[in-house]
């Protein structure tokens, strides 16, 4: 379990900063071969295609996707552990399903996180309002920018989700024994969703701003 | 605003007395009966187990009737309302025929259960005669004089006629009965004498016998009894079936039987609570002071000796909190953290301001809000909802407005409708830009701060709404530390009020004032850091471990900086909702324009929106309430106080 989360975060960090340097090289190459307009045409061609690979718009076509990806893969884990938990305790009382289902919907929320974040990238890049070519005039720079943008809210939404569907569902067994106390299993369980928070903050503030 | 002052109440009745006593109590509702002390009593407990154990028994079976019934319920209507119930009426009218109707139901339901138990075991019998219909040999007839007779079956698609050469060499006979997917089923007939021999080539070829040992006639005249046993069966769950309909119509009355039973079970469960001696009973509770007077009038019609005492030091009543017409309906929040303890400060009117507040920031939005104001104002009445749950509701109802004004301030409806249908349906506009430019309206208000414009909607400006944001967490925190300053002076520490929160006080209070006057608010903050240095240690008698101890004190500052910025949460909650309002929004207007995309957009809209409105209901309720349990509650609130819970009868389906 562990070991995926780890090696999820590595890939995507190794992932993340190949198709930046790759994307950078592939521009540098570009500006090279437009000045040297003699040389061969296979060089000529090369570039051109790392450069419709590696570019901008990939780039931040790649954050969207971690974010919402590695956030909603946290939030589907989460949301199945929960809903493991609350099976148990409704083979025992069925009654007690809307007071579990605030519990079960509150790993939901940091896929929503990433989903809000994947959202404002692609508005950012203007994929709606001009389509492929708003997101072609973006600079490497910028699409960078952009996916480094969506990292807090990638990893810190997949580790919260998984961390706050264990204290969940710890709740869940609360519940079925003292099915009053609810509320305190519902706000400790939002405890750990704090720092989602803060890192979807930061997340907002650096699309919306940058 | 306050807690309720509780009175003890001790009443001593005849034995025979004791349960019309809980009756009359139990209809006041303000009465939480305990425990008799037996240290201090030193009276026996009453003992009325087979009363209690009676009253549970019967409980169990007007639930478990009501549930056989529910299935067959022919009413009509989502939710029941509750019905009025008079205990005395009832008792003397329909009392007998209801509980006549759950003893029906439960002994119809076992009956049924019965049946298809039997109809199951006579499916099988049918299963297995079926093959055999043309069999023409009563199946009690397994031997002759001379010959053995046997029936059973080989496989599907074995061969037969290779396994009747086999057998003519014994002198069997091998027939033919039926064939189908499942097998060959045939009948052997061979003289005794080779039957070991015979038995030995059949179980080569895979001979199973057919397990008809509990028939005796001929197969046909075996399945036409079964079969008729089957109709009857059937016909008599059909029968069943109309009767537990029937009984569904006593439905009500079984409804009103369970509150009748169910407040018995009360009167039996407080009854063990209570002390006895050889002709006396001694009752013992707790109940706000106010109702006092009514319980007096209630009592005395009674024939009972009763008296009124202050809690003694060292007891600890049950707390019951008493707020307006406004906080009251968020005294269930305080609830789900915990009762403050008896005697000591109820948050709830303050909090209640904060939650209004903080609620509608979190979801700024006209059209939830509205939505959400009313569902919480209209739902209650219309299905006649209990206290309790109407409480709930009227919460969220009234931070519903709250949502929606804030929406009018920070440009929320239904996310950006308004922009979404100008720009992308009617197409007044080029771009959603141009259109907020023309008609600034619906993107909020804005301010201007010294000739600049500010925009206060969160997508456009999120800095200026984080701003407001820590702003509105500051005066929540700084309410909080001035609750604790003005409970501590009250509780006459007035030391520990001004060194331990007011120091604080000045601190914050300095750092406004730096932007007013700079100097002046440096002052202030260096007053309240060396005020923090020299007292905070107070309590230690080495002086060196006096000024360590002070300057540790100084951390806490770093708790009030993660505390302002846990608010930040409004913010990003805010910012959540509008997305993926301004999403759903986007994918409604986006295929058509004029009247068809109309239409797309409210069936998109209302799929998108109720879940994005689900959703941050959840959101911006757990959060808030997160808001006042740690950052604000965490300034001064003394918890562990028990919940005032009087007896009261059962009110599940009825009003009594």
């Amino acid at each position: 379990m562990k070991k995926t989360i780890l090696l999820t975060i590595v890939m995507t960090a190794i992932l993340a900063l190949a198709l930046t340097v790759g994307a950078f090289a592939a521009e540098d190459a570009a500006a090279d071969s437009a000045i040297t307009v003699g040389a061969t045409e296979q060089t000529e061609q090369a570039p051109k295609l790392l450069a419709q690979v590696f570019n901008g718009g990939a780039l931040a076509i790649l954050g969207a996707a971690l974010a919402v990806g590695l956030a909603g893969i946290g939030s589907a884990k989460g949301v199945g552990m929960v809903g493991e938990a609350t099976a148990g305790l409704l083979s025992e009382n069925p009654n007690m399903f809307g007071k579990a289902f605030a519990l079960m919907a509150l790993p939901m929320t940091q896929g929503i996180y990433g989903l809000v974040i994947a959202f404002l990238i692609v508005f950012k890049c203007g994929l709606f309002t001009d389509g492929m070519q708003g997101l072609l005039s973006l600079t490497v720079q910028e699409g960078a920018y952009y996916l480094m943008s969506a990292l807090p809210i990638a990893v810190v939404g997949l580790i919260s989700a998984l961390k706050q569907a264990r204290v969940s569902a710890a709740g869940i067994n609360l519940l079925s024994k003292r099915p009053d106390q609810v509320g305190k299993a519902i706000t400790s369980a939002a405890l750990v969703e704090t720092y989602a928070i803060f890192a979807l903050l930061i997340s907002v503030l650096l699309v919306l701003v940058g | 605003m306050s807690v309720s002052t509780m009175r003890k109440l001790s009443v001593f009745a005849p034995k025979d007395r004791a349960d019309a006593l809980i009756h009359r109590l139990m209809r006041l509702r303000c009465v939480q009966v305990r425990q008799v002390d037996d240290a201090e009593s030193a009276l026996a407990r009453v003992n009325c187990e087979a009363q209690r154990a009676d009253a549970e028994r019967r409980v169990a079976a007007v639930n478990e009737a009501l549930e056989i019934l529910a299935k067959f319920s022919e009413r009509k209507g989502f939710v029941q309302t509750p019905k009025q119930l008079d205990t005395e009426k009832f008792k003397a009218e329909r009392y007998e025929a209801a509980m006549q109707a759950v003893e029906d139901a439960i002994a119809t339901r076992q009956r049924e259960n019965e049946c298809r138990a039997e109809l199951a075991a006579l499916t099988g019998r049918l299963h297995v005669l079926a093959p055999w219909l043309t069999y023409g040999v009563p199946l009690a007839l397994e031997k002759t004089k001379n010959c053995e007779l046997q029936l059973g079956s080989f496989p599907a698609k074995t061969r037969l006629a290779e396994i009747t050469d086999a057998l003519a060499e014994h002198c069997a006979v091998l027939e033919s009965v039926f064939s189908d997917d499942d097998g060959e089923y045939v009948s052997v007939v061979c003289h005794q004498s080779d039957a070991a021999a015979v038995q030995r080539v059949l179980g080569e070829r895979g001979f199973t016998k057919a397990p008809l040992k509990e028939f005796s006639e001929l197969p046909r005249t075996e399945y036409e009894k079964a079969k008729q046993a089957c109709d009857a069966l059937q016909t008599e769950l059909e029968q069943i079936k109309q009767r537990l309909f029937g009984l569904a119509r006593m439905l009500d009355d079984i409804e009103m039987l369970f509150d009748l039973e169910s407040s018995e079970l009360t009167v039996a469960t407080a009854k063990q609570k209570l002390a006895e001696t050889d002709y006396l009973v001694l009752l013992q509770g707790w109940a706000p002071v106010g109702r006092v007077d009514k319980i007096a009038e209630a009592l005395s019609a009674e024939e009972c000796a009763f008296e009124f005492e202050e809690p003694a030091e060292g007891e600890e009543p049950p707390v019951l909190l008493r707020n307006n017409k406004f906080a009251q309906n968020f005294e269930w929040v305080v609830g789900m953290y915990s009762y403050p303890k008896y005697g000591t400060y109820d948050p709830t009117m303050i909090m209640s301001i904060f939650y209004f507040v903080i609620f509608g920031l979190m979801f700024a939005d006209v059209g939830y809000g509205v939505l959400l104001a009313l569902g919480g104002f209209l739902i209650p009445p219309a299905i006649k909802m209990r206290d309790g749950m109407r409480r709930t509701f009227n919460m969220f109802g009234y931070c519903g407005i709250a949502c929606a004004v804030c929406g009018v301030i920070f440009g929320g409806w239904f996310g950006d409708m308004p922009y979404a249908i100008m720009v992308n349906l009617l197409g007044l506009y080029e771009t959603t830009d141009a259109a907020i430019a023309a008609v600034p309206f619906f993107n909020g208000l804005q301010l201007s701060l010294g000739g600049e414009p500010i925009m206060l909607n969160p997508l456009s400006n999120p800095m200026a709404f984080l701003v407001v944001s820590l702003g509105i967490g500051a005066v929540h925190l700084l309410a909080g530390m001035i609750v604790k300053f003005v409970l501590l002076c009250k509780d006459k520490q007035v030391f520990a009020a001004i060194f331990d929160v007011g120091s604080w006080l000045i601190i914050f209070a300095g750092i406004g004032v730096v932007f007013l006057h700079k100097i002046a608010g440096i002052v202030m903050v260096v007053l309240g850091v060396l005020m923090i240095i020299c007292t905070a240690g107070r309590s230690a008698k080495n002086p060196i471990m006096k000024f360590f101890k002070g300057l540790l004190g100084l951390y806490d500052a770093i708790n009030y900086a993660a505390d302002l910025l846990s608010y930040s949460r409004i913010l990003a909650l805010g910012l959540a909702s509008a997305v993926i309002a301004q999403v759903v929004n986007m994918v409604g207007t986006m295929f058509v324009s004029g009247i068809p995309g109309f239409l797309i957009l409210l069936l998109v809209s209302l799929i998108g929106h109720t879940v994005n409105m689900a959703l941050n209901v959840l959101g911006s309720f757990v959060h808030t309430s997160r808001l006042q349990y740690l950052e604000f509650f965490g300034k001064f609130f003394e918890d562990g106080g028990e919940a005032f819970v009087p007896i009261a009868p059962s009110d599940r389906y009825t009003d009594q």
